[in-house]
């Protein structure tokens, strides 16, 4: 039939049409284009945030990035110079007793102009310190820092993660403005970390002029917060909570008015990492943190990204309580600890980024696993098959695990199964139970666990430095935050002297030393590690790593197709 | 006429009283509107639905109504998308089919609805994501547009916003490409249901006597299927248009989902994970509510079309 023949041809027609399609031949890279067109980037995030104030909200990869590019700090960490550089300080002096820190400011740094606000005058001496009275407030005992801050605060543990603010109360004793553009600390006592403080993402200077112009109510901290007024690169533009916050560049930036080079930022919050892949995979992100390896290997070779690793590890840690019955028999813990397959675990609580500790360290250390690791496995292998018969004597075991408060895909549910599963494999009636910081806190005041499980963060320019803090003990006594209640004089020396070096740095017999301790005396566990890295597209250069997860886009941008 | 009309406003109307008295069950259990007499509070309860008052999101602490427009626009417009290239294909596909029943067209058109109906809706989604927008650049996956550009609503209708806004532009030409994934995976199964209604019922009307002495004058086909065929049978295919409706409205729920499209499905699927009793409640309320109207709607459609077609006044369409 004519009109069939005439239908054959057309169809022909629009099946050429559909495979020059699918092979990739399509009009135009157009995703590509908006990059272009827009100047911006977008960036996918897994963790949301519960507001825009730095200083409220725990660290994650979207509040340090926001902290790094909204705001500014008083001084700046250079990790290439391994010194501390300026920032809104010009420049510092330090009193001989080191108890007293005098920074003069620029003159020249303006708070950013936007719909809710236009500063009158550039920053001074007045907003240092409202800055970090609302910081000290923020953690005081009745302040919203929770009860865990106050806690801690007063049993001198030293911690390097969201709760790093606790030490600016427990160091500094006074911030004064002295005149216009300069600002006193005066310290309780020596701190040689106080700079380090300082340059920590999230202590920034905001901006009391605005707090002051909000009208008093109840909603005024909330207002404050969740309308962030910086000195930064980039300051906001809109945000959804919960699915995107997008930056704009300040075109009046103090530092240099050629930068920031990208005219827009977006945090596309995408908490699911398959999600995240398919964005970069497609084109709809440019950069992404934890990205799945198995996709970075084969869809991103293919795609050519590039990575940016991260400074820090992230260890999952079980902590067995010595000083109660029955994890303070060391063969108990031997027990449990060669019940616990950490491969299987590794999968469960970092899927497609955990790597297998060759150590008891939080860290990657693989250049000693033949030596370190060898000693140990006959004599797991050993226990593992006595090891019901030991635990079936030892009766009901508390597990208490922290359960994170952000979206960031760590699996405690399955967690908890495993470590249930496990524990009643061995014989023991084990009582498992997720927790947020505080309850676990006010648990630990109490010396009511057997087992803590926890997920930590390890820098690597200070690696053993929370680890020191995790084996405190103080006149032979555990200090708060010691969850396994071990003292051992041999390892607070080791982990005492090595504290402030950077892993690099550490040498080989000291790390073997302290592992070779853990091991014997199992206080604490390495579940499983990973270590954070970022996959960006090729076509973007300029970004740094900042500390504590986060990036700096101060410098991104854009290369020419 | 008059009777059919108000035989229908009797149904929707019972409709309607059912659905409210299920959610007002509902409603009741989570013991938000006072301890009176249950009458009294299910007054209560109808004067709330009236007055399109569905409280606050517990998620977000907007008011839910205003959710409700903004999230529908968006659903709506994909709806929108989806059903006119799947109505238009459905159509002439059961058209071709019924024309060449038994023959290797129609076993082709046939088979081929049978396989893409069995196929889950949010596998083809992934297949879609996988096949075409990680190896084609210029097909994104996921929104309704790049976060690149301003979201500024002003109908909410993503594609008239644009329009508005930059014209033919990039925004627009964005807006544009976000929309062929998920109108391709939303629009397979209602053109497999539009192709077996209209096969089934053009065919049941192409058996009549008068369609056979139609052929027999020497008439060309589609002139047969268009002044006696289709207008014979649109009061059956209108009947059933529901069914591709309720199909249209299921999908939506998981397309929107793997796509990440913000509308109602998304918006309910995240309002049951956090259990938003609200939200749920203004969901099964207003989309129960549209379902009902729609269908009634259709079926007074067909209702029409047959009075229409047997009128005495109008020159009758088979043969005397």
């Amino acid at each position: 039939m004519i009109l069939l023949s005439a239908y054959r041809k057309r169809g022909a027609a629009a099946l050429a049409a559909l495979a020059l399609l699918a092979s990739g031949c399509g009009p135009g890279k157009i995703i590509h284009r908006d990059y272009e067109t827009q100047n911006g980037v977008i960036f996918c995030v897994n963790s949301t945030v519960s507001n825009l104030d730095p200083v409220s909200n725990e660290i994650n990869v979207t509040s340090v990035t926001l902290a790094q590019n909204v705001f500014n700090r008083l001084v700046r960490y250079d990790s290439a110079q391994n010194t501390f550089l300026p920032e809104i300080a010009s420049s510092w002096t330090v009193s001989e007793d080191a108890m007293v820190y005098r920074f003069t400011l620029r003159d020249d740094v303006n708070f950013h102009s936007v719909p809710w606000f236009s500063p009158a005058r550039s920053l001074t001496a007045d907003d240092v310190v409202f800055s970090f009275e609302r910081i000290m407030d923020y953690t005081a005992p009745d302040g919203d820092g929770s009860e865990a801050a106050a806690a801690l605060t007063r049993s001198g543990y030293d911690i390097l993660d969201f709760r790093h603010l606790l030490r600016v109360r427990q160091y500094v004793r006074s911030v004064t403005a002295v005149d216009r553009h300069t600002v006193e600390f005066q310290l309780v006592r020596p701190w040689s970390y106080f700079l380090e403080l300082l340059a920590n993402t999230n202590c920034i200077i905001s901006s009391r002029e605005f707090y002051d112009s909000i009208p008093d109510s109840p909603k005024k901290e909330d207002y404050f917060r969740n309308h962030p007024v910086g000195t930064g690169p980039f300051r906001l533009a809109s945000m959804k909570f919960n699915d995107h916050i997008i930056l704009e560049r300040n075109p009046s930036y103090w530092l240099d008015p050629a930068l920031p080079r990208l005219s827009k930022l977006v945090l596309d919050i995408t908490p699911n990492r398959a999600e995240r892949m398919n964005k970069m995979l497609t084109g709809e992100c440019m950069v992404s943190n934890q990205p799945s390896k198995a996709v970075s290997a084969t869809g991103g070779a293919a795609k050519n990204f590039s990575s940016l690793g991260s400074e820090t590890y992230d260890a999952t840690m079980i902590f067995f309580n010595t000083s109660r019955i029955p994890t303070n028999s060391p063969d108990v813990r031997q027990a449990v600890a060669s019940a616990i397959n950490r491969e299987v675990y590794g999968s469960v609580l970092y899927p497609h980024s955990a790597m297998l500790p060759t150590s008891m360290l939080p860290f990657d250390v693989t250049f000693f696993a033949t030596v370190a690791h060898q000693e140990t496995a006959a004599a797991a292998r050993l226990l593992a098959e006595k090891a019901p018969q030991i635990l079936r004597r030892s009766g009901i075991v508390y597990v208490y695990i922290e359960r994170s408060s952000s979206r960031m895909g760590y699996n405690i549910s399955r967690l908890t199964q495993l470590l249930r599963s496990d524990l009643s494999a061995l014989g023991l009636h084990p009582r498992v139970r997720e927790v947020d910081a505080r309850t676990l806190s006010r648990i630990a005041a109490r010396n009511a666990y057997d087992i803590i499980v926890t997920r930590n963060i390890f820098p690597i320019k200070m690696p053993l430095y929370k680890l020191h803090a995790m084996f405190q003990c103080v006149d032979g006594r555990p200090a708060g935050g010691n969850y396994s209640a071990y003292c051992s004089t041999e390892l607070q020396e080791l982990l005492d002297r090595n504290k402030y070096l950077k892993l690099k740095d550490i040498s080989l017999e000291d790390l073997q030393a302290i592992n070779a301790r853990i091991e014997r005396d199992l206080p604490m566990m390495t579940v499983s590690i990973a270590s954070d890295y970022y996959i960006y597209h090729p076509a973007l250069a300029g970004i740094r790593r900042s500390a504590n997860h986060g990036l700096d886009f101060t410098e991104a941008h854009l290369l020419a197709p | 006429m008059i009777l059919i009309l108000l035989r229908k406003s009797a149904m929707l109307l019972l409709s309607a009283v059912i659905l409210l008295l299920l959610t007002f069950w509902f409603h009741v259990r989570s013991n938000d509107l006072g301890d009176q007499d249950l009458f009294l509070r299910f007054l209560i309860y109808l004067n709330r639905i009236l007055r399109l008052d569905f409280g606050f999101s517990a998620q977000s602490s907007r008011p839910v109504s205003g959710e409700f427009l903004e999230y529908g626009a968006a659903t709506a417009e994909l709806c929108l998308a989806a059903m006119i290239p799947s109505l238009a294909a459905g159509f002439f596909l059961g058209c071709f089919a019924a024309l060449h029943k038994d023959r290797w067209l129609d076993s082709a058109i046939t088979n081929s609805s049978i396989m893409f109906s069995s196929i889950p809706v949010f596998w083809i989604a992934q297949i879609f994501i996988a096949l075409l927008a990680v190896r084609v650049d210029w097909i994104p996956s996921n929104g309704r547009i790049s976060l690149l550009y301003s979201t500024e609503q002003i109908t909410g209708f993503i594609l008239v916003d644009t329009l508005l806004r930059d014209g033919f532009g990039d925004s627009f030409l964005n807006a544009l490409t976000h929309f062929i994934l998920p109108v391709l995976s939303l629009s397979i199964l209602p053109t497999t249901e539009m192709i077996r209604i209209v096969r089934n019922s053009l065919y049941s009307v192409m058996q009549q006597n008068y369609i056979k002495a139609a052929f027999s004058r020497g008439w060309s086909s589609w002139y047969i299927i268009y002044r006696h065929g289709l207008r014979n049978a649109m009061p059956s295919i209108l009947a059933q248009c529901g069914s591709v409706l309720f199909l249209t409205f299921t999908s939506v729920i998981i397309v929107e989902n793997v796509y990440n499209w913000p509308g109602v499905g998304t918006w309910i699927i995240e309002a049951i994970r956090s259990g938003d009793v609200n939200v749920v409640n203004a969901y099964l309320v207003l989309v129960g509510m549209l379902f009902v109207v729609l269908n009634i709607s259709l079926e007074f459609a067909a209702d029409l079309s047959i009075i229409y077609l047997n009128h005495p006044g109008r020159g009758r369409s088979t043969p005397s």
